[in-house]
This record gives C-alpha cells, structure tokens and sequence, in this order.
C-alpha cells in the first residue's frame, strides 16, 4: 500500500493520502482551507514515520517467532528467574497493550478524559516502572555477574556437549540440574556464582593459564626465612643534647641576634637583603605594625583628653619583652654595639678553640683527627675521655670563662656579657 | 587648645614665653594663661602641647590643680621632702580629729 522508497516527495505524499481517503483539495466541501493546509504540510513526516514503524514491525516478529519456537520448545526455562525482572516484563507488556488502545481511541476520535480507565491503568504501571529503576540499579552488579556466569557455562558446555542456553536461576541448583557443575564453573574462572564479592581468586584463575611465566616468589617452597643481607651499621640514639649541639631555643635566639644577622648579611651572598620601608614614608600605604598602632592611639587619647599619658609598669614589659623577642632594640647605634659583638666573638672563638683541642689534640695530631673524623664520621662517643656535657652554648661560655678567669678588666668584661641577664645570680 | 610650637635650631620654648604669646594673641593676661604637656618631637624643631586660658585669675584658681598653679607661682607649696612629713604624720598620729592639725604644727615649732 506504501511506497517502500525513501523519498518523501509531496507526490507521494498525496498519493498516499488519497488512498486512505482525505483530501488535499481545498475546493473540497468538507475540509476547510487551514486543515488542508496543516495536513498537506505534515504528511511526508507522517509517511516516513509509517515507514519506519512498518521495517519495525517486521523485524520483530521474525524474533518475536523465534522466541516462541524457543519457549515451547522448552529449551528455555522462564521459571525461577529473578522476580523483578519478571514483574517488569509484564509491567512493560501491559503497558504496551494499554498504550495501543489509547492510540486507537484517538484515532477513532473519542475522547481520552482523564478518568478513562486506560489512561489511569497506564499512569499505574508508569509509577511501577519509576519506581522499579532504582532497584534495579542496586542489582545491577549481581545480575550481571550472573548472566556473565550464564555465558561462561554457556561457553564451557557448549565445548563439553552438554545443553546450551542455560539460564542460571537464583538458587545454586539450577545450575547443576543443568549439566554445568560448580567444577566446571570454577574452571571457567568464576569461583562460586553466587559469591559476588571481588574475588582475588579469579585473578589466580588468569595467571595459572600460564604455568610458564616467571613469579616474584624464589623457592616457594623452603618455608625457610632467611633476611635480606645488608652491611653492620651502629645503632645511634637521637640525642640532641650533645656536648656541641645547641638547644632550639639557643639557636633561634642566636639567629635573631643584630650580629648573626648582619654576618648573614654579609656571607650569606645567596640571599636577597631585606629592608622594609617601615617608616620611610614610601609606600602605597604607610606600614604600620602593633607598635605603631599602641603609639597611635596614645596619641589620640592625649590630644583628645589635654594630658599626658606615663609609661606604666606593664607597657614597659611588654616592650622590654618585645625587644627580646625581635632581637633588635629598635634604633641601634652601631658604634656603640660594635665593642659587645667583638666581645661576643672573641669569647665564643676561644670556646670553640678549647672544645676543638680538647677533642682533636693540638697541633699535628689536632690535625690528623680532624681529617679522620671528616672522613669516617663520628665514631664511638662513650670514650675513654671523661669530658664534661655542657646543656648548651651558655654553659659552655661560661665555662670557658672560669676556666680562663684572670682578674683582668678585660675576662672580667667578657664573663659580665656573657652572663645569661635573666638568670638570677646564685 | 593644643598647640604646636616650631622652633627651628632651638630647644623648646619655656612655658613663659609661651604664656606670653599666647596672652598677645587671644587677648588675655599671661597670668590667666596656662600651658602644659609639651613634647618635643623627635628631630627637635616641633613641640606639641596644651594651654588653657581663663576669664579670671579667680576663676583659674578655682579649676586649675594644685601643681599648675604652683608652677605659675601662685598655689602655696606644702613640705616637700619625704622625711619632713613622715615625722609630721607621725606627730599626728597620736591625736584624733582637728586635734591633729594643732599637734603636727606644734610638733614641728
């Protein structure tokens, strides 16, 4: 009755048409102008939509065919299956047959009202279908692994002789009924149908293919341990109070000191020099720290109120304890610190001096020992030399100065600077 | 009022002088002129501080404390050093009420 072609000409179209009886003609008594029109301008649609449901259609049925020669043949067993698959092949063929009808009162032309019992049967079974997707998500993974299970059985009996195009149902014994042991199964890879944990024993499955490879296991079979052989080495405890080491306090206090910055300064070539334009007055904005912000105010405060604020007892700690905190006392006179950074050097040249000799030796030896701690690193410190353990740079300073102590102004200079100045005198 | 002082090359000004300008300028005596609170900023050149004219030197007496007025030669300084008044309180510790104020004086002659 229809053209099979493709095209979709207007000819055909109306041909088409025609034949089933409407008319294109707008002289025609019964159709008005608009309606022609509309119809004239849908029709190649419709043609090529009826072509299309009609190669459907056919290729349906010959499936359609050969599953019906299947069933009842009983090859193919449709009990025992998962239930929801089941309850949703129904669901979907109700709703096909239900949809039928509604297309087929449209086409009749009567009225498809809300309450009509098809509609509300097709609104039913929707709701089932929404609701069964999500389920059916979650199950995903086991009917997968099933049908995957199916297949291999499928595969493995297939060589064996034995039925083809089992489906595995949902108890184990299904499969056996069927000719494909567990045996079987479990050679194909898939250990235990019904266990779908991941499974490491379907990786060993794939490497025993190949007996022939090489494995990362030597002797496997010696139940002997024998560790891996690595050269003696001395067992050291991390102390960190070593004779020469110095605590972490010690040392970030020595490195905010004015002296160890400014022989940074100097040797350390590497590192950019910072200097902030704190108080230069260059600037986008003018750097203030909390320093300046507390003078801020007090300013503020006198000017506002026509008096002069003191210092009190707390400012003055806070700031003291800012100072030592920073390292820096604000504005320094270089001069005049120049004579206690010398002081400082001197002193801690002649510790390290006396610590060297007493460790190396002097002179020739000195020489050779230090060459040979360079070379095999520091070796057992539990001497036979009783040396005393100084806490830390401090200790060590004074120390020296004891050691050294001569009534001269100058020792007596050296052991007033080096005096910690927060320690009470005992 | 605040007041800011430039005084390029010299110290900073005394509080006579001050009171004397300021006297010129507002139309006031310098005894009704009292200035206090002046800080040299750092650098010298600039000091900032306050100056309170009164209507009347009376009026002055009444509002100003003890030590202004002091400073400007007016108030009647009590005893200054420590020792001096530690005897005195302990004079008039023996006594009680206005027999007190007899027994410090006495004490003292």
């Amino acid at each position: 009755m229809v053209s099979k072609s493709k095209s979709s000409s207007s000819s055909d179209a109306e041909k088409f048409l025609e034949s089933i009886g409407v008319s294109t003609n707008s002289d025609h008594q019964d159709v008005s102008p608009e309606l022609a029109k509309a119809v004239k301008s849908d029709a190649p649609l419709l043609v090529k939509s009826l072509n299309s449901l009609i190669e459907s259609i056919t290729s349906t049925k010959s499936k359609l065919n050969e599953l019906k020669e299947r069933i009842r043949s009983e090859t193919l067993p449709t009990s025992k299956g998962v239930s929801l698959l089941e309850v949703k092949l129904h669901s979907l063929l109700s709703y096909l047959t239900n949809l039928s009808f509604f297309i087929l009162l449209k086409l009749q032309g009567h009225s498809t009202a809300a309450g009509h019992p098809a509609l509300d049967k097709l609104i039913e079974l929707r709701v089932v279908l929404e609701k069964m997707k999500p389920i059916e998500a979650k199950l995903k993974y086991q009917i997968d692994k099933v049908v995957k299970a199916a297949n291999e059985a499928d595969g493995k009996g297939a060589s064996k002789g034995s039925a083809s195009g089992t489906v595995v149902g949902w108890e184990g014994e299904e499969v056996e009924r069927k000719g494909v042991s567990e045996y079987e199964l479990q050679a194909a890879g898939v250990s235990d149908p019904l266990q779908f944990k991941p499974n490491p024993r379907n990786l060993v499955g794939a490497m025993s293919l190949d007996p022939t490879a090489p494995t990362y296991q030597d002797e496997p079979g010696s139940g002997v341990y024998r560790p891996p052989k690595i050269a003696p080495t001395k067992y050291t405890e991390d102390n960190p109070k070593k004779k020469s080491q110095l605590s972490q306090q010690t040392r970030e206090s020595l490195s905010k000191s004015r002296l160890f910055r400014d022989m940074r300064e100097a040797f350390d070539t590497a590192r950019p020099e910072q200097v902030t334009s704190h108080g230069t007055g260059y600037g986008l904005r003018e750097l203030r720290d909390a320093k300046d912000e507390e003078l801020q105010k007090i300013e503020d405060f006198e000017l506002d109120n026509y008096q002069r604020l003191g210092a009190t007892r707390d400012r003055n700690k806070r700031e003291k304890a800012a100072i030592r905190r920073s390292g820096t006392s604000g504005i320094v006179d270089e001069m005049e610190n120049l004579e206690t950074d010398f002081l400082h050097m001197e002193s801690l040249d002649r510790a390290v001096s006396f610590d060297d000799k007493q460790r190396y030796g002097a002179g020739l030896l000195a020489k050779r020992n230090q060459r040979a701690e360079a070379v095999f690193g520091e070796g057992d410190e539990s001497g036979a030399r009783k040396r005393k353990h100084m806490g830390d740079a401090d200790e060590m300073l004074r120390f020296q100065s004891k050691q050294f102590s001569s009534k001269t102004g100058y020792d007596k200079a050296i052991r007033k600077m080096t005096r910690p100045s927060h320690k009470k005198r005992k | 009022m605040i007041v800011d002082v430039i005084h390029p090359g010299r110290p900073n000004v005394s509080h006579k002088e001050l009171g004397e300008k300021l006297a010129k300028l507002y139309g006031s005596t310098e005894e009704c002129v009292f200035t206090f609170g002046f800080r040299t900023a750092f650098g010298g050149g600039k000091s900032t501080g306050f100056a309170l004219i009164y209507d009347s030197l009376e009026d002055a007496k009444k509002v100003e404390p003890k030590y202004r007025l002091i400073r400007h030669g007016i108030g009647a300084k009590g005893i200054i050093s420590s020792k001096q008044r530690k005897e005195r309180k302990n004079r008039a510790k023996k006594f009680r009420g206005t027999k007190k104020a007899k027994a410090a004086t006495a004490g003292k002659k």
